[in-house]
């Protein structure tokens, strides 16, 4: 079977004459679907040095997609595996063969900005200083990441909202919050952004010096908006905490409600119960802040002024545990705790807190002595029962958290945690 | 005007390049010309390779001529509406094996524009003229040479064609299958059907064809009715019964005397195989021992 | 036999018309052509998408939301892209090469049937093949999408359950945003948009393979160059752009992009798929353009093989 030159010459001049007729159709159909955002621009040319061959092949067959989707899938043995690098070059394929895709940007940042941030956190064959350099390190790759992708996707709120969290959060050891501040509010400013954007905005503002007073413009506007989507009780903490810091000034005035839960008189019902939640709110807000002596305080007054709940006490007994120099002090109010007839009272933070700072602090010390029972706990030679194990090792897990020690070892002399909050800048 | 002849080929040249590159040629057919009249069973003999299934080809308008024309029936084989006339089972044919008989004979009964009840009825009754009725559901899959060449013979005259072009038939056909082929070619005489046949063996092609042509390395060497070819001009058969060797003497004796020349003389043989064997050249040592005696 | 042969009456020749274009012939041989397939078990592959698909939806149950609707729509949709290339590239190349090597081209070619009506007969077998198979894999895959995203809402109404909201209205707006979420995800019409597309892209593929058989007498040839042209052929608008676009080239790399994008056609303009999964919405207007070019692509490349196909010597 033979075909005549003849014929097949006709065919490639009709092909030909047919593809001059076509060209421009099919020219002026891909810009009109490119602008729709319907047909993907080609790939970077550096693309092929990333793929495999196969792959190549197999993204320019209109199969982006589903190897997007499927490296997707590789990268999470080595997500559990810990293996960062391979993590994030799977992402990094995933982003550049859609990078309008925003979840890809997401996940690739939180892999780099929180999983492995805290693996080298609590990575036993570093040196401390090396951890906090590694971790902080992924932060910021994170944070990048995240930049890279508000590129492609300037209107992405999530994105933004990513970045501002990224940017001021409590593991990011160089916060800017003004950074924070202003990516949040173009996340809340851009179509679909949640109104809590804006909220987080307004408290990104609050910690930044030297901006109180815009802080507090802000704070009042949506303690005032009426909506009780937008004045939460996280809103009435930040003014309760605005305020000592304000310059006496028009408008500077606590709002009158707010005034009488502060001075804790003529109170409502509901407005008692609201008080118990703000000044936890407070406290906590202080402890996020790592003020800790400020937060030990607060809670102090309200142990104090609210009958002295037993919730209350531990928080202050937590928050003193945390100020350098008030060790004494905190250890005398955790073994009070911990021998309390209430059952509550101990709790795991509790005896974690004790074990700290038995081992770390008073070790060897005259007058200082661990509860036997905690003793057992934390001892690596120990005979527990089932249900012992279970409480040892979630212990242990809270202890390693803390310290960032691989296992509780007493460390005298004294060397204070690798604690994180320690390194912000007051 | 007169009817037109089914076929007439008209000095056709087949040629074929021997590759694609090369400008060398090699003539499978070379300036052939053969008429088959209507109601005609014609046979074309030649050894393989010879140029019978090129010839058909071109009939068919499977392959275009080189030099010269075919017709069927007056139209030219260029033209599909050709083929409205004719029937063609090829050498070995392999029809989808994933058909059964009678999916089949819809299928090539549909292609030539037939449908319905008449298509059916005409499946019916050509599986029971080619003896298929009982396997008519099962598929080709599971069908014998014979049976595939039967299915092939009814396909091939399912629109009723006033031409059927049959390559080697009976090739890789046991003997009892063969003759069944031979009388449903006996039956499409019967019905006036024009018959093209190509074949080697002979004894059948004598048996059923009026005309004969015997193509040797693309051209035609001999054509004729079965008795003008079989019969030689310069040579006399005497055939005897019970003829003592004296006899058979004296008559040679006689024959120089008159100055003839004594031939052969035995037992009478195929003579069509004979006239095959001497166009294409072709002698076996026992048969020049034959001749020589 | 003989007996029953002759009381069959010897009929005269029944008077035809011959009809130059016959759509019974193209359906016959269509027709044809898709039983074979289907009795060649190209069937059975569906009973590996269905796997595929159900795997899909169960395997990765402990990803977001839009991860798991994301991966089970893309794993779904590449793998009837690729189903549909097989169907389109082997269906195609197996046939027409067999047809000639068993002769079974010879007894059809020798019945009043113009070459054109055997290559639109295959060629519409085969599409019609792919449209089934499409049709199955659809509502399979529908199904399967429509059964995870109603998992998916039911599982997040439960764990909104355990969550505490400071209003019946906070409470009511987070299910909307779940349900919404998973809604833009999940089923929607749009998807059909990327199924069509890639049915279209599988016909276009099919007259790529039918007219590289009509070229080549061997069915490796056809499939290898028919997935040449595929890979070309996705290239092809990056051709274009740079033929067409601005700034000093050379003579020969613009007749390289100029040849390419001349000859081959842009098999990307089909592939809508990622963008549909992504949530975007292809408007008609898209779909009817993009229908005319694979009708364009389709009447040059079927012409071309016919010039080829209608003077080959079989």
């Amino acid at each position: 079977m033979k075909i005549r030159w003849k014929s097949f010459v006709i065919a490639l001049l009709i092909i030909i004459a047919g593809g001059v007729v076509r060209l421009p159709l099919e020219q002026a159909y891909t810009k009109e679907m490119r602008k729709q955002q319907l047909l993907e621009t080609p790939l970077n040319l550096s693309m092929r040095d990333e793929l495999g061959q196969t792959f190549f092949i197999a993204v320019l067959g209109g199969f982006r997609s589903a190897v997007a989707s499927i490296m997707e899938l590789k990268s999470i043995t080595a997500w559990q595996n810990s293996n960062w690098g391979v993590v994030d070059q799977y992402y990094s394929i995933c982003t550049r063969l859609q990078p309008r895709e925003e979840h890809y940007w997401e996940s690739r940042a939180w892999h780099l900005a929180a999983n492995a941030r805290d693996t080298y956190l609590w990575d036993s064959m570093l040196s401390e200083t090396g951890r906090h350099a590694q971790g902080q390190q992924y932060v910021e790759k994170g944070m990048d990441v995240i930049r890279e992708g508000l590129r492609y996707l300037p209107e992405s709120w999530k994105l933004w909202d990513r970045l501002g969290w990224y940017a001021s959060m409590p593991y990011n050891e160089k916060p800017d919050h003004a950074a924070a501040a202003e990516a949040y509010a173009k996340a809340a400013a851009l179509p679909g952004g949640r109104r809590f954007l804006w909220r987080m905005h307004v408290y990104e503002v609050a910690k930044i010096p030297g901006r109180e007073r815009e802080a507090w413009d802000k704070l009042l506007a949506l303690y005032n908006s009426g909506d009780d989507l937008d004045h939460t009780i996280s809103v009435d903490a930040e003014l309760l905490l605005l305020h000592p810091k304000l310059p006496r000034e028009p408008g500077t005035a606590l709002p009158e409600r707010l005034e009488r839960i502060a001075a804790d008189r003529n109170l409502s019902e509901g407005e008692k119960k609201q008080s118990w939640a703000l000044v936890q709110r407070c406290g906590d807000r202080l402890v996020e802040n790592a003020d800790f002596a400020a937060a030990a305080d607060y809670f102090a007054n309200a142990a104090a002024a609210r009958g002295g709940r037993g919730f209350y006490r531990r928080l202050h007994a937590y928050a003193v545990a945390r100020i350098p120099g008030r060790e004494r002090e905190a250890w005398s109010k955790l073994t009070e705790l911990y021998y309390s007839p209430n059952i509550l009272d101990r709790t795991l933070t509790v005896e974690m807190e004790l074990a700290r700072l038995y081992l770390r602090v008073f070790y060897g010390q005259p007058g200082f002595l661990l509860p036997p029972d905690l003793a057992r706990l934390i001892n690596p030679d120990r005979e527990l029962t089932e249900a012992g194990k279970n409480h040892s090792a979630e212990l242990l897990r809270r202890y390693r958290l803390r310290t960032g020690e691989s296992s509780p070892v007493p460390r005298p002399p004294i060397v204070e945690s690798p604690n994180l909050q320690k390194l912000r800048p007051r | 005007m007169s009817a037109p002849p089914a076929v007439s080929i008209q000095n056709l040249t087949r040629q074929f390049r021997v590759s694609s590159f090369k400008k060398e040629t090699l003539t499978a057919v070379d300036n052939v010309s053969l008429e088959v009249q209507a109601g005609e069973v014609y046979g074309l003999i030649g050894p393989n390779g010879s140029g019978k299934s090129t010839t058909m080809k071109v009939l068919l308008g499977l392959l275009r001529p080189t030099k010269g024309r075919c017709a069927i029936f007056g139209r030219d084989s260029a033209r599909v509406d050709s083929r409205e006339d004719v029937g063609f089972l090829p050498e070995n044919p392999y029809f989808y094996k994933h058909l059964t008989g009678r999916e089949t004979l819809r299928f090539y009964g549909r292609l030539c524009g037939l449908g319905g009840a008449a298509l059916t009825a005409r499946i019916r009754e050509l599986l029971d003229l080619v003896d298929l009725t009982a396997a008519g559901d099962r598929r080709l899959a599971g069908y014998s040479k014979g049976m595939l060449q039967r299915i092939g013979l009814a396909q091939a005259i399912i629109h009723q064609p006033r031409l059927v072009v049959l390559d080697e038939p009976t090739a890789g056909v046991d003997p009892a299958g063969s003759r069944k082929i031979r009388d449903l070619i006996f039956e499409l005489k019967r019905r006036g059907i024009s018959v093209i046949l190509s074949s080697h063996l002979l004894e059948q092609v004598q048996e059923v064809c009026d005309r004969i042509g015997i193509i040797f390395r693309g051209k035609m060497v001999r054509e004729g009715s079965l008795a003008e070819l079989t019969k030689v001009e310069d040579q006399t058969e005497i055939l005897l019964r019970n003829a003592p060797p004296a006899l058979l003497e004296a008559i040679k004796e006689l024959a120089a005397q008159h100055g003839a020349e004594w031939i052969s003389g035995g037992h009478p043989r195929t003579t069509l195989e004979r006239i095959f064997l001497e166009a294409t050249g072709y002698t076996s040592p026992e048969t020049k021992e034959y001749i020589k005696s | 036999m003989s007996e029953s042969a002759a009381a069959v009456t010897p009929s005269a020749p029944p008077v035809r018309r011959h009809r130059s274009f016959s759509p019974a012939r193209i359906l016959t041989i269509a027709g044809g052509t898709f039983t074979q397939l289907v009795r060649m078990k190209v069937f059975s592959f569906m009973a590996l998408f269905a796997v595929l698909v159900i795997g899909a939806s169960f395997a990765f149950a402990d990803l977001k939301t839009e991860q798991e609707l994301k991966i089970l729509k893309d794993l779904s949709l590449a793998a009837m892209s690729l189903f549909c290339t097989l169907f389109a590239i082997a269906g195609t190349a197996l046939l027409i090469p067999k047809d000639v090597e068993d002769r079974t081209l010879y007894t059809i070619l020798c019945k009043p049937v113009p070459r054109l009506e055997y290559l639109l007969g295959k060629l519409t077998g085969v599409v019609w093949l792919i449209f089934i198979s499409l049709i199955c894999m659809d509502v399979l895959f529908c199904g399967v999408l429509h059964l995870k995203e109603k998992a998916i809402v039911a599982q997040q109404r439960e764990n909104l359950e355990y969550r505490t909201f400071g209003s019946q209205e906070e409470h009511e707006r987070a299910i909307a945003e779940v349900t919404e979420l998973a809604a833009k995800q999940g089923l929607r019409w749009d998807l059909q948009a990327a199924v069509y597309s890639i049915f279209l892209k599988a016909v276009v593929l099919g007259v790529v393979a039918l007219l590289m058989s009509a070229v080549a007498s061997s069915t490796l040839f056809t499939i290898m160059s028919s997935l040449a042209i595929m890979v070309i052929g996705h290239a092809q608008s990056m051709a274009r752009d740079y033929l067409l676009g601005e700034g000093s080239q050379g003579v020969m790399s613009r007749l390289v992009s100029g040849a390419v994008a001349l000859i081959f056609p842009d098999f990307k303009s089909f592939d809508v798929v990622d963008a549909v999964v992504m949530g975007d919405s292809v408007p008609f207007s898209s779909l009817a353009q993009m229908t005319g070019l694979a009708a364009v692509y389709l009447t040059l490349y079927m012409l071309a093989a016919w010039v080829i196909f209608a003077d080959k010597e079989l």
